[in-house]
């Protein structure tokens, strides 16, 4: 199921520690937030991938690196095959191009001021992009492209409802044409209807622009409507990575499985029939992060000592779908994804 | 159809419509007309203005309306009362029309009011910005060389600066813009921060935007307006503060008049003849009073999201 | 409504409950009836703005000004709150009914320890001693599942996570063993796995307690998880009531109906979510007869004439359509 594309974006070890002043701990002040501890997965060109995780997984941050708003502590993302990492001042502006963002916010990600044309207009100013007239009438498609009318280009932010901001949000970031957009957590500000409206314009306008997606989100239903694969992270590090599909039918880790079966569903049947997972105790502080597998501490399948001190490394235990847990053994010996998936 | 091909369709048909009445439907006013119309819901603070614009009116035409020669004293009718005939608001201590002294002074008083608080906005947004935005050590220096003014007190601080410069306009309106650069470097600090924290500014970054570009794009105008607001409350007080200084003799230099000097003048009769200092007192209150009523009208119109 | 309600623990009826703002007046709730049983949890659901956080602050008449409860009845344990004084009401907040609000660190005073926010109802409403309040709230951390709980009681709430926050909220309400518990969105800021300990909790303490349990959520699933019957709001009105599997299951209001369409299914990727169209109604401009008429799929001109009545099927499943599903 996975694309056969070559593959557009490439995390590799990526590392990111936000330092934390002072002795918080107590031992001289070199404490971190270890909000990503050395991740890598790819995403393929026109493929949609979830990454998903609750609190402290680093999810966020690991898109923020992607968008290059924050720079990792170590570790490189590729783009294209080339690294990101050291670029010119040109390269990094035709990097910018090529990936954009939609944000979680809709409150937030509107300058209050500027008028939502402006908004749209503004990547494309920036970047010398469909100069003179071309870019009113680029402004105006994409307010139509998502679902809204050309003459509100005039319009403010507070004029508009949430989901309509999102929407905003979303021509906003489609006005240079990129390849790649990443979504942090694009629905979860917005009340159920909004909520439905924006995923399936995002499903609709995705194939007819052959984009690229990035999506972040606690909230595994809508990744299973919206992508094609998942990326499941807890405090830091990957634990599985699987097509959707293979996700939701045999969920691999003890985490994942937890993740799926928390999530509410409307169905009085569908939570009658499954598996109440409950775990343990709370997510633990980035800070310090249990010794080992860092889920041992709440893991309902614990095996024993082999879970508390060694790390399990991300291992390909079906065709395409990883997962970083003892109870598998090895199936196949490649460490990371393969070229296959 | 795919959904964005039915999309496309609405949209031709919608061009083929394209009435004039449908364009109407989503036009919307300018920048100016929404700001007028929510400044003049609040007929308090547009009441106030008039009051301001008319004192800045009468006192801009002084040297033509002004009816005498306010250094020049009638000792005759020294202390004469409200109403006299020729002089409707009376006369001061020397003889000298108070109605003209008002004019004239309010000339001096509005610009040490006003042009202190320009220029000491214009600096203060530019270190704001400056501290706000690229934070860290510039922060730092920047912020904490200006705390050390906070740990005095404005009008100690006016006065003492005021007393190491010496009298004159000049030295007044120096030592009131000093003072004023740390309260609104303050204001343009918190609101750089808040703003730098916002989505939008990430947009713009992800756009490929240079900070100077977001400095100017996006936190120059949501910084604009607090400080404009704040800006508007602190002339009703600088015109009391730099009515003060020259009150204690810091400020103008006599013969020219200001409302802080005529206060001071009316001091030794203000049992026999209190208006002279009543008077320009009373203009003081009723001036300052009006900036900050069109402070508050300002910050409620100014939001856009109060807009609606 | 009233034989299977004679045992109910509290009645809500026709309950209308509005804000006088300028000029306008603001029909937050408009005439709704639900009763809570005894070891029942009744979930209250619908999107923000439906109404369902003024009905409960009306229930405790803790509505804010410039908000009045304008008619309608409560009934708690029989009694009639809107004519009790309101010293009597603040013996009955804590005590016979208790609230857990959304988000707890606004609601957890930062200034105070966890014991003194425990103690404080036991004290006032018990009269406990302080050191007696302080191992009763011990014992209360234990029953809400907190670990350590004797040197949780030291913390400060901040100190604490937000689930460990929610708990602490929860060991509040319980502290003076009240017959009701108001829970408004207790768990939407919490990650799901946090979430899930939380509604587990909830139902263990209705089995150990016998509490019942009114619960306010815009999301379906948790009252699928959680609620034996629910009651589906909109602009101020009951939509849909009854028996959760029924409501859920087969939804005959067009609403209830339309809510459910528009949630992604878990195994059921491919289907297409339904969204709602247009905007929920001004509450203080609601439309003649029904309010959901405008976005309705199958309205007719009928539902916007006049007021639209209740419906009632049997088995205490009432809905209020003209054309239901079915």
């Amino acid at each position: 199921m996975a694309s056969d594309r070559p593959a557009l974006v490439e995390v590799q070890n990526l590392v990111k520690h936000f330092p934390v002043r002072g002795g918080l701990l107590g031992g001289g002040g070199t404490a971190a937030v270890r909000a990503v501890d050395g991740i890598t997965f790819e995403i393929g060109s026109g493929e949609t991938v979830g990454l998903v995780g609750e609190s402290g997984c680093g999810k966020t941050t690991t898109g923020r690196m992607i968008m290059k708003l924050i720079p990792p502590t170590s570790g490189d993302v590729l783009f294209e095959g080339r690294s990101i990492g050291s670029l010119s001042f040109e390269q990094e502006r035709a990097y910018r191009r090529q990936v954009q963002m939609v944000f979680q916010d809709p409150f937030s990600s509107l300058n209050p001021r500027m008028t939502v044309g402006n908004i749209i207009g503004y990547p494309m100013r920036i970047q010398n992009a469909y100069p003179g007239p071309a870019r009113d009438r680029r402004i105006r498609e994409l307010l139509e492209l998502v679902g809204l009318s050309r003459y509100q280009a005039s319009w403010y932010p507070h004029e508009f409802s949430g989901g309509e901001r999102q929407r905003v949000g979303i021509a906003t970031a489609l006005a240079l044409d990129p390849k790649f957009v990443f979504c942090d957590e694009p629905v979860s500000s917005l009340d159920v209807s909004a909520q439905a409206q924006i995923l399936n314009l995002l499903k609709d306008i995705r194939s007819e622009l052959d984009l690229t997606i990035l999506m972040v989100t606690h909230n595994l239903s809508v990744v299973e409507y919206l992508s094609d694969r998942v990326v499941v992270m807890y405090l830091g590090k990957i634990v599985e990575i699987a097509a959707t599909a293979d996700l939701y039918r045999e969920t691999l880790h003890p985490y994942s499985k937890a993740l799926v079966s928390a999530i509410p569903t409307p169905d009085p049947d569908v939570e009658r029939e499954r598996e109440q997972i409950i775990l343990r105790g709370e997510i633990p502080s980035p800070l310090s992060p249990p010794s080992g597998c860092r889920f041992h501490t709440r893991c309902q399948a614990y095996i024993g000592d082999v879970c508390r001190d060694i790390e399990p490394a991300l291992r390909e235990v079906r065709p395409c779908h990883f997962v970083a847990c003892h109870l598998y053994p090895e199936h196949a010996a490649a460490p990371v994804a393969g070229s296959v998936c | 159809m795919s959904a964005v091909n039915v999309r496309a369709k609405e949209a031709v048909d919608a061009r083929a419509i394209d009435s004039a009445a449908e364009q109407a439907m989503f036009r919307r006013p300018s920048e100016w007309r929404i700001f007028w119309e929510a400044f003049s819901r609040d007929r308090l603070a547009v009441g106030a203005a008039a009051v301001i614009a008319l004192v800045c009116l009468v006192s801009a035409l002084a040297p033509v309306l002004s009816p005498y020669d306010p250094t020049v004293g009638d000792n005759s009718l020294r202390l004469a009362p409200i109403g006299t005939p020729g002089h409707i608001l009376g006369l001061d201590g020397q003889g000298r029309d108070i109605l003209s002294r008002l004019l004239w002074g309010g000339r001096v008083s509005l610009i040490i009011a006003l042009l202190p608080v320009a220029v000491s906005s214009v600096v203060s947004v530019f270190l704001g910005l400056v501290a706000g935005f690229f934070g860290g050590k510039l922060d730092m220096i920047i912020m904490r060389t200006l705390d050390v003014f906070f740990a005095f007190p404005a009008v100690l601080l006016a006065v003492a600066i005021a007393g190491v410069l010496g009298p004159g306009m000049l030295n007044v309106m120096l030592s009131l813009t000093i003072v004023l650069i740390p309260y609104i470097s303050r204001v343009a600090y918190m609101a750089t921060v808040t703003v730098k924290n916002e989505l939008f500014v990430d947009q713009a970054r992800v756009s490929g935007a240079r900070p100077r570009q977001i400095l100017f794009d996006h936190i120059l105008p949501n910084t604009l307006s607090p400080v404009i607001v704040y800006g508007s409350t602190l002339v009703g007080i600088m015109i009391v503060l730099g009515a003060g200084l020259s009150f204690l003799g810091l400020g103008i230099t006599p013969p020219r008049p200001d409302w802080g000097i005529m206060c001071s003048d009316g001091r030794n009769f203000l049992l026999v003849a209190p208006h002279v200092s009543a008077v320009p007192g009373i203009m003081l209150i009723l001036v300052a009073m009006s900036f900050n009523i069109v402070g508050d009208g300002l910050r409620d119109a100014l939001d856009p999201k109060l807009r609606k | 409504m009233t034989a299977a309600t004679a045992s109910a623990l509290l009645e809500v009826d026709d309950l209308h409950t509005h804000f006088s703002v300028k000029d306008k007046v603001i029909r937050a709730v408009n005439g709704i009836s639900f009763a809570v049983r005894r070891g029942e949890i009744l979930g209250i659901a619908g999107e923000s703005g439906a109404g369902k956080s003024v009905a409960c602050l009306s229930i405790l008449r803790l509505v804010p000004h410039p908000g009045r409860i304008v008619k309608g009845r409560i009934l708690l344990t029989g009694q009639d709150l809107l004519v009790k004084s309101e010293r009597e009401m603040r013996d009955l907040r804590g005590q016979t009914v208790s609230m857990v609000f959304e988000d707890p660190l606004n609601s957890l005073d930062p200034a105070f320890k966890v014991g003194d926010l425990i103690a404080e109802a036991l004290i006032l409403h018990k009269g406990l001693g302080k050191r007696d309040a302080w191992k009763k709230a011990g014992e209360l951390l234990r029953l809400v599942g907190i670990p350590d709980p004797d040197r949780r009681l030291d913390n400060y709430p901040h100190e604490l996570s937000g689930g460990m926050q929610q708990r602490v909220m929860i060991a509040i309400a319980l502290s003076c063993d009240p017959a009701l518990l108001i829970a408004d969105n207790p768990t939407t800021a919490l990650d799901v796995t946090i979430q899930i300990q939380i509604l587990d909790l909830v139902k263990q303490l209705r089995e150990r307690l016998g509490m019942g349990v009114l619960w306010i959520t815009h999301d379906l699933g948790v009252v699928a998880k959680l609620c034996d019957r629910v009651v589906i709001m909109y602009a101020g009105e009951v939509m849909e009531q009854g028996d959760v599997y029924a409501v859920l299951k087969r939804p005959r209001h067009p609403y209830t109906r339309r809510l459910i369409d528009a949630l992604p299914k878990l195994g059921r990727p491919g289907q297409r979510l339904l969204p709602i169209e247009g905007r929920p109604p001004d509450p203080a401009n609601l439309p003649a007869g029904c309010p959901f008429a405008p976005r309705c799929y199958k309205v007719k001109p009928e539902c916007a004439e006049r007021d639209v009545p209740l419906f009632e099927d049997g088995d205490g499943h009432v809905v209020r359509c003209l054309f239901p599903e079915e």
